[in-house]
């Protein structure tokens, strides 16, 4: 935290920092970063009003006047919300409600759509390898195929991680998992059999 | 704090913000003094800064930065344009329920008193 009052010895201005930071980790995850900062910032703004109205040499006792004066930090966590950001390491453990934090919706939805994709892929594949049998070039054929082949792997491999990162709840999360194994499982034969093909 | 009460507190600190705010620029610390003058919205700080940095991030009031006296930069607040139609639209309906509700509430005393 950014030293801000200038009249304030090292110690004192430690106990000011102290509460900010107190204050700044309780809406960490709870609230979009730049809201957390303006708060932050408006609550040192209003330490810094409150101490001025002090005077200018201003003793231990005053500070702790002005912050037992203000809300504990306690108060900034938002009543009854759900946590804004999903999971942050090493935070969001002090209460019940941080302790299970709710997957992010889009995350859940993004492992939906890839397993899907995956699928799609995985049922037209052939499709592809008649035209991979069609194109003259042995080359350009497998480069076709390793490369959807792979597309495959990925986009399922992704769904299912980013299902499992959705705490697999939601339709979207189980769409993106049961896609993302049938794809994962499709993908991983295909691969044998071309491999199996080619040597 | 039960839910409902929860909500309309929301509701509340919003408006009563919008319209501090709506009365001309001002600062967050001297918002948090002029909530707390008043009976029944005596607000602090924990409630009003993040509806504050909230309703600037939606874009009902615009941020102004100036240098303070007493410590860090100051951040001054005044409502856009869209702040103003949001304070309009939720006044007309507060005016709205609390006009029915208080009509409720006379008709209910009546009723006990008879």
């Amino acid at each position: 935290m950014a030293s801000v009052m200038t009249q304030l010895s090292e110690s004192l201005q430690t106990l000011v920092d102290a509460r900010l930071d107190t204050i700044d980790r309780m809406l960490l995850g709870r609230v979009p970063r730049q809201d957390r900062l303006a708060i932050v910032r408006e609550v040192e703004s209003q330490l810094s009003d409150q101490l001025h109205e002090r005077g200018e040499a201003l003793t231990r006792d005053d500070v702790l006047a002005v912050l037992a004066r203000l809300d504990p930090p306690e108060a900034y966590l938002p009543e009854g919300d759900s946590p804004f950001v999903s999971s942050i390491p090493g935070t969001l453990s002090s209460s019940p409600s941080r302790s299970t934090p709710k997957p992010a919706p889009g995350v859940a939805k993004a492992s939906g759509i890839l397993g899907i994709c995956s699928l799609t892929l995985v049922l037209l594949s052939p499709l592809l390898l008649a035209i991979a049998q069609a194109l003259k070039s042995l080359v350009f054929a497998e480069i076709l195929l390793f490369s959807t082949a792979g597309l495959i792997f990925v986009g399922s491999v992704l769904s299912i991680v980013l299902a499992a990162h959705g705490r697999r709840s939601g339709v979207w999360a189980i769409v993106g998992l049961v896609t993302g194994i049938l794809s994962l499982l499709f993908s991983m034969a295909a691969g044998v059999l071309l491999i199996m093909e080619v040597s | 704090m039960s839910a409902w009460e929860t909500q309309l507190r929301k509701g509340v600190v919003e408006l009563a913000v919008l319209a501090t705010v709506g009365r001309g620029e001002t600062y967050g610390y001297r918002i948090v003094e002029q909530l707390h003058a008043l009976v029944g919205l005596e607000f602090t700080e924990s409630t009003v800064y993040p509806v504050l940095t909230r309703l600037a991030r939606d874009g009902c009031l615009a941020v102004r930065t100036e240098p303070s006296p007493a410590g860090p930069p100051r951040r001054y607040y005044r409502l856009t344009l869209d702040g103003r139609r949001r304070y309009l639209q939720i006044s007309e309906s507060w005016r709205k329920v609390s006009g029915s509700l208080s009509a409720l509430l006379e008709g209910a005393q009546e009723w006990q008193a008879s």
